[in-house]
């Protein structure tokens, strides 16, 4: 079955974005429509990727398959390459994710002024290439797509950006690109390990793939190949294989990111402007737990399954640390930026303890943190956009000014610090009971994880006292500025909180989609 | 339509208005957003009478909420005698703290918003109440603090208040993270969050077994949201600072309904409870309802004082669950309920009627001014100090009674602490109902009657003419004075909501309500529901009356003696007893040394960390790279480029240098051949 529908959600993008960039400069005022128009065709074919998406079924559907390239490596056999696109329970959810974010980031978009045309190119071409990333299954062009995502972000941050945008701008790319490389090296190191043996046995040859539902079988490994499962190829005395899964680690771990690796996110994120800060957080740094999930577990469960307590480690001190983080903030956007690094780590943890409950957990913690870091990033902008200002102690008592907003601000923060009947709550909740559920991690581990919660009420409840309540008040003479939503900002606000208590009240939504394939996903263990 | 619907659309009813009234509300007038809303409650009331006759009672329905895997997470709800009692009663008082804020909350310009968050409450209260399973509490669980934050901090520009909104939520995560834990390892043990299923595996467990540590370790756990929530020692600092919000709120939520969920939910989980871990609970319920009952001799606050004994009498109802005599705490939260809504909404009558002013020993005298009030307070008072005739004397001595005979069937004579703390909590809570009663309401000799709006004084002085009118039938009164049916109305009419109110809550406070024999709790209509025995001890219940009475004489004694005395711009009582139990033995003050100024005073530390070391070594990589690729740099200019270029120098300079042989001149060329012929013939010699 050769349906073009994944094709188009990543083509069409990228082709509005070269039309944007043929158009004369004299239709400025048009291209921001287009990246709606864009947006809003791709949300649609994605609800409507979803709603034919069969939730019984485990393997991937929607497929699209052709063969991109085959290169001859003389004795090693042949190198094959696919235009691999499908979608199964684990990326759909991000799929529909990037529908709705890339849509707000574009309505965001929309007060966009400086050079509107190159702006608006490269966030066309983000949002085909981010699609991309989720959709391919096959190593090499999911590759592609994470590297090439880069080259709009790096623009899109050194542009846009605030003061010390180059900085961050630099910062992300390059530890973005260092994660890469390692990435590049077991993604190598796996293709000359896996034979595809279907087309191995027509050729008479081996066939080196990279093919995602190849590498995550083991019996498509090569005997004695460098990262064949029975670990003949040591490194330093070290299974290659070993070696291989921390280098994943790193890698997604950057993107993801985990403490210690997440020093580039604060930057970026305060640097970088509110569409593509909602971008940033909302579906980036799933890209890193994506890759965490289909390819450092999908394709080494047994290492994942020996250093689950790395894993589970790194998702509880990023919880807890970057909880800690949040709370010494000044800055209302780096609050949220390191609130973002404390609640990624749920899904480390929720991973680590390969439960159904935790593994669903940690997707639906992905869904449910991109929807509502994205409402949170756009509540920093309100306020930037306004005062271009972000310092907590620089405002307070918004609410009476701002009553709208306040509404929004606190179904946001309330959302984000884990209350049922929003997502927080199901994502949190999900994990923790994985981690107590899990037969590899002890109990303390969850137990740790659950100051974050205290902590993360403690950070988002004394902000909102201090910004929000008590008497107006505003430093610099900004007191003017600070109107009450527009309509853009009533429908982004508005629109992201809606969805976030209708996937908060029935998860659902998500659990039925991801549980099959989950459960083809835990049977590795 | 079957019951389940019933409930579903009374929960759908208060979403409904939750979300109306949020939205409308800067433009619905006072008027209509009071009507809707008791519009609301009432039909919540009728329905939850009509549940009641039905054949729903003892049902438990299943609808399947989310699949994870295999596993179903269900939405449970069970509906039997336990939860139509708190159906009913959150329903019931709401209706009339509904009424009473249309009076109270009258000329607030968030009016609206109000009433809009009374109905979440209402709506997350009734989800604890209906919850089958421990998932389903634990979200309404929360939704309840959320709801509790919001009203405490509903004054939103009040500094004090947002920071106790803040307090009560933080210190409610606090107790609810050990809850969650609880409900996660119940989970494992369990295989389940269905109370019925884990009643009924519990109930397998050998006798043995079940004193395990882990079954302990459950129930304290679960018991940690009970201490949170209900206030229970050491968790119990929020509640006095719970009082910045309406004082309806305070009546609703922070006396009657959910500050009882803690016990409503440790009564639900009985049966999982073992001998350790109710006897953890029998201590904790003791201390706090002493601790309580300290703090609230001394307050000059006329809503922390309740605040205070709210806690004391939650402690006795946990009391009442450690020593295993279920019904008889559930009686108590019954009782207490409506006494307690009954006594802050007379004191929220008071604050009304005095301006705002919360300080008792501003007020006195007020007993000739607002006379329903005083009476109705009166009744709440006598039911909450334990006195005969009264709903607090049934309730209170059947967890006392039931201590006794608890603690004589324990192994050593220590247990009879428990009990002998309770008669002493109940003593002292005459006491401080009868202060409170004397500053508040009685003649004083300082008289501070000024404060009294003229509105209260001549809206009672018209009050009395109405009924003087009605009662006097003399033929020579004014033709308007006649006793008419319509004076009579009027007469009616002219009683508030806010009096409407605290009459109902005082008639609720009555003895007769509950029992027809108000000296013996045992033949209430709530102990054939919830059955509850006592066999020896009656006589306890006396000993219990004799010293309430001793508390009340006291009280009055001395409260005589302190209002002779009294500074009045007196920020703490002097002596250092005196100011340990005023501050609620500084616990606050010590939480906030012990645990919160280490974590702020951390976080900063931490985030420097981050971003020095962290950071600092990713930027130290950055420079030791950009240093390198500067040397190779330098080395690619000087030496490598250097090498080429000196060749290529050395090549030019060879090329000019031998250049200048070739200058076309005739002289030059033969010395030339004349130095090469003597060097090619010194050669050949050599």
């Amino acid at each position: 079955m050769n349906n073009i529908l994944l094709s188009t959600l990543i083509f069409l993008p990228i082709g509005a974005a070269v039309l944007v960039l043929l158009l004369p400069n004299a239709y400025k005022d048009s291209f921001k429509w287009i990246s709606i128009l864009v947006s809003i065709i791709n949300l649609l074919n994605i609800f409507s990727l979803y709603n034919s998406f069969d939730r019984q079924l485990t393997s991937f559907q929607f497929l699209e398959q052709y063969e991109w390239i085959r290169m001859g490596l003389g004795s090693l056999g042949i190198l094959s390459i696919d235009y691999l696109l499908g979608v199964d329970g684990i990326n759909m959810p991000m799929v529909l994710l990037s529908g709705i974010i890339f849509m707000a980031g574009s309505i965001a978009s929309f007060n966009i002024e400086h050079r509107p045309k190159a702006y608006h190119a490269l966030y066309l071409l983000l949002s085909g290439t981010v699609i991309g990333c989720f959709v391919a299954l096959d190593f090499f062009l999911f590759f592609i797509f994470f590297e090439f995502m880069l080259l709009p972000m790096y623009f899109l941050i050194g542009i846009w950006g605030g003061e010390r945008r180059e900085y961050s701008a630099i910062k992300f790319f390059i530890y973005t690109f260092v994660g890469s490389v390692f990435i590049l090296i077991v993604m190598i190191g796996l293709a000359m390990s896996v034979n595809d043996t279907f087309f191995s046995q027509e050729l008479g040859t081996v066939v080196h793939t990279f093919d995602f539902r190849l590498l995550g079988d083991f019996k498509n490994y090569l005997h004695d190949s460098l990262l064949a499962p029975d670990k003949t190829q040591l490194i330093l005395g070290v299974p290659a294989r070993n070696f291989a899964f921390v280098l994943l680690l790193i890698g997604f771990g950057i993107k993801l990111p985990t403490v210690p690796l997440h020093t580039w996110l604060p930057d970026a994120h305060v640097e970088a402007p509110t569409p593509v800060s909602v971008i940033l957080a909302g579906i980036l740094l799933k890209i890193g737990a994506y890759g965490f999930i289909r390819i450092a577990y999908g394709f080494f469960p047994d290492i994942a399954y020996q250093c689950t307590y790395v894993v589970a480690g790194a998702g509880v001190i990023s919880i807890v640390y970057g909880a800690f983080n949040a709370l010494a903030q000044e800055d209302l956007k780096k609050m949220i930026a390191y609130s973002s690094v404390s609640h990624m780590g749920f899904v480390l943890l929720g991973l680590s303890a390969m439960t159904a409950e935790g593994v669903n957990g940690a997707i639906y913690q992905m869904f449910g943190h991109g929807i509502l870091s994205a409402l949170l990033f756009l509540i920093a902008g309100v306020i930037y956009d306004r005062t271009h200002n972000r310092l907590i102690e620089n405002f307070r008592g918004l609410a009476t000014k701002m009553p709208l907003f306040t509404v929004a601000v606190t179904i946001g923060f309330f959302g984000a610090l884990g209350l049922p009947s929003l997502p927080g709550f199901i994502g949190e909740f999900f994990t923790l009971m994985g981690a107590f559920q899990s037969k590899v991690l002890p109990d303390w581990v969850a137990m740790i994880a659950m100051l974050g919660l205290v902590l993360s009420a403690g950070y988002f409840l004394w902000t909102l006292q201090r910004m929000f309540f008590g008497k107006f008040w505003a430093n610099r003479n900004q007191e003017a500025h600070l109107k009450d939503l527009d309509l853009r900002e009533i429908v982004l606000l508005y629109g992201l909180s809606v969805l976030a208590i209708i996937f908060g009240i029935f998860p659902n939504l998500i659990f039925d989609i991801s549980g099959e394939s989950v459960k083809l996903f835990l049977e590795k263990f | 339509m079957s019951a389940e619907q019933v409930i579903l659309i009374n929960l759908l009813l208060y979403l409904a208005g939750f979300s109306f009234l949020l939205y409308k509300r800067n433009t619905l007038s006072e008027q209509s957003v009071g009507l809707l809303s008791v519009t609301l409650n009432v039909i919540g009331v009728l329905f939850s009478m009509g549940i009641r006759l039905s054949d729903i009672m003892g049902d438990v329905i299943h609808y399947n909420w989310i699949f994870i895997g295999d596993t179903a997470f269900t939405i449970d709800i069970i509906f039997n005698d336990l939860t139509f009692l708190m159906y009913f009663l959150v329903q019931f008082i709401a209706l009339w703290v509904q009424v009473f804020s249309i009076k109270y909350m009258s000329g607030d310009p968030s009016f609206g918003r109000y009433f809009a968050y009374i109905n979440l409450f209402i709506l997350a209260m009734i989800g604890i109440v209906i919850s089958g399973n421990l998932l389903m509490i634990y979200i309404f669980w929360e939704l309840v603090g959320v709801c509790s934050y919001l009203l405490i901090g509903f004054w939103y520009e009040k500094q004090a208040a947002t920071n106790a909104a803040k307090k009560a939520f933080l210190v409610n995560r606090v107790g609810d993270v050990g809850f969650l834990i609880g409900i996660l390892l119940i989970y494992r043990y369990f295989g389940t969050f269905e109370l019925g299923e884990i009643v009924h595996k519990a109930s397998l467990i050998p006798k043995a077994a079940f004193n395990s540590p882990v079954i302990t370790t459950i129930g304290l756990l679960i018991f940690c949201g009970c201490i949170a929530k209900s206030a229970q020692l050491p968790l119990q600092i929020w509640l006095p600072d719970a009082m910045e919000g309406p004082t309806p709120v305070s009546a609703l939520i922070h006396a009657a309904t959910m500050v009882a969920a803690g016990i409503f939910l440790m009564a639900r989980f009985f049966p999982i409870l073992n001998a350790d871990a109710l006897l953890v609970m029998a201590i904790v319920g003791t201390l706090t309802a002493f601790f309580g009952a300290c703090s609230a001799l001394v307050q000059y606050d006329i809503k922390k004082l309740l605040a205070f004994s709210t806690i004391s009498q939650l402690g006795l109802m946990v009391v009442g669950l450690g020593i295993g005599a279920v019904n008889a705490a559930l009686f108590h939260l019954v009782t207490h309920a409506f006494f307690k809504a009954g006594l802050f909404l007379c004191a929220g009558a008071v604050i009304h009627y005095t301006h705002h002013q919360q300080d008792m020993r501003h007020m006195g005298n007020l007993r000739k001014q607002i006379p329903i009030i005083f009476y109705c307070y009166t009744i709440c008072a006598a039911a909450l100090a334990g006195l005969p005739l009264f709903s607090g004397f049934l309730s209170k001595d059947a967890i006392i009674v039931a201590a006794f005979e608890w603690a004589a069937n324990q192994p050593k004579q220590i247990y009879f602490a428990v009990p002998a703390i309770c008669l002493v909590v109940s003593g002292m809570s005459a006491y401080y109902m009868m202060r409170q009663i004397y500053l508040v309401f009685l003649e004083r000799e300082d008289n501070p009657l000024e404060l009294i709006s003229s509105g209260a004084v001549s809206f009672y002085r018209n009050l009395a003419k109405r009924i003087e009118g009605i009662v006097k039938v003399d033929d020579d009164v004014n033709e308007q004075d006649k006793l008419t049916v319509e004076s009579f109305y009027d007469a009616i009419a002219v009683i508030g909501p806010m009096e409407l109110s605290a009459i109902v809550m005082a008639i609720a406070s009555l003895g007769f309500v509950f029992s027809v024999n108000p000296f013996n709790a045992e033949s209430s209509w709530f102990f054939e529901t919830f059955t509850h025995t006592s066999k020896n001890y009656h006589w306890i219940a006396y000993i219990a009356i004799l010293v309430s009475l001793n508390g009340v004489l006291l009280g009055y004694i001395y409260t005589k003696e302190e209002s002779n005395k009294l500074d009045k711009f007196k920020t703490e009582p002097d002596g250092f007893v005196a100011r340990l139990v005023f501050h609620n033995f500084y616990l606050s003050e010590l939480y906030q040394k012990l645990f919160v100024s280490p974590i702020l005073w951390l976080s900063p530390l931490i985030y420097k960390f981050d971003s020095r070391i962290i950071d600092g070594f990713i930027n130290l990589i950055a420079r030791i790279f950009i240093g390198i690729a500067g040397i190779v740099s330098w080395i690619e200019t000087n030496l490598i480029d250097g090498l080429v270029n000196f060749v290529a120098n050395m090549t030019g300079k060879a090329g000019s240098y031998t250049r200048q042989i070739q200058n076309g001149k005739a002289q030059t060329y033969i010395i030339t051949i004349f130095v090469c012929l003597v060097l090619i013939i010194v050669l050949l010699i050599v």
